[in-house]
């Protein structure tokens, strides 16, 4: 190979049409004038055709039991219910907290809280979807 | 219970349907990819069917479009290297040749090419391996093998060439020594 001879990366992607078109045209050129780059190109194309002739061989039987698939409602029904016991008590955490005497900025302190128990159901359902996820 | 024989129970629904042609479609070149990675039939075989079993477990939660196909073969390259790491770096790569019937000597002649080649690949380093696999053995183009792979497009491209002609240069060997 010479110095301005492609590199043999670019050769193995002219070989699988893997290249832009002016890149294409330009290695194409090049091989017109160039034995060396043209026995390379030849010695890659024989290797890829010796891969491709290996036989596609029978697969086996897929088995999948009842027992093997996935318990879709199980895992929804598992995922309500832990959302629906997370929001009941935080629910009656609020509500408890709610009825006990408060300081000054009863309202302001109320919609504290209330946000507070909103973020934390929040994070807690996100949670959820990522143990059901995995 | 097969498959086949859950969706005749009718205990399955639309999704597995779709998922039934799943199978049908990519047992065999699922099953391929494996063999060749592998080297070995009752890996290739067992892990094909764990390929599935979680394909099937995912597949409610899976988007189902056109890179279906990608994400199966993901799964599959993954259920690989799980495989090796169980199996650990001591796992001896010999080609297993598939049980046949009788061959005639033309047959014979193919099958010695084959176990050739094929033993040849299983010399490759793995992540070589996996890229002559994908495009010379199943036709993925590039990009779909980024996809697969989890590699960059440059990366395909070289390990490609690498591959090739690290398998050049064994076959070169192989047939020296004859």
């Amino acid at each position: 190979m010479f110095r301005n001879c492609p590199d043999p990366i670019q050769l193995s992607a002219y070989l699988d049409g893997e290249l832009s078109e002016r890149r294409w045209l330009k290695i194409g050129l090049h091989l017109q004038k160039c034995s060396a780059c043209r026995d390379k190109l030849a010695e890659l194309e024989q290797v890829k055709k010796l891969v491709a002739q290996l036989p596609h061989r029978p697969a086996p039987e897929i088995r999948i039991t009842a027992q093997q698939s996935p318990p879709k409602a199980a895992g929804k029904r598992w995922l309500w219910a832990s959302c629906l016991t997370a929001a009941a008590v935080l629910l009656l955490v609020f509500f408890v907290h709610l009825r006990q005497p408060q300081a000054d900025d009863v309202a302001g302190e109320y919609l504290r809280i209330h946000r507070q128990y909103e973020q934390q159901l929040a994070e807690s359902i996100e949670l959820l979807e990522e143990v059901e996820a995995q | 219970m097969s498959l086949i024989s859950l969706i005749a129970s009718q205990k399955i629904g639309d999704d597995e349907v779709a998922f039934q042609e799943l199978v049908a479609t990519y047992r065999r070149p699922i099953y391929n990819l494996l063999l060749r990675l592998s080297g070995s039939v009752q890996d290739a075989e067992d892990l094909t069917q764990e390929v599935f079993l979680k394909a099937f477990a995912a597949y409610g939660r899976f988007r189902k479009d056109s890179s279906c196909y990608t994400w199966l073969y993901r799964i599959a390259v993954n259920s690989f290297r799980d495989h090796l790491r169980r199996k650990g770096d001591g796992h001896l790569l010999l080609y297993e040749e598939p049980q046949g019937g009788d061959c005639v000597e033309g047959q014979l002649e193919q099958k010695d090419l084959e176990l050739t080649v094929a033993s040849a690949l299983l010399a490759l380093p793995i992540p070589q391996r996996l890229v002559v696999v994908l495009h010379d053995l199943l036709g993925f183009s590039y990009k779909e093998i980024t996809q697969i792979a989890g590699v960059s497009l440059g990366t395909v491209k070289s390990r490609l060439f690498y591959g090739r002609e690290a398998l050049r240069k064994i076959l070169s060997s192989r047939s020296a020594e004859r």
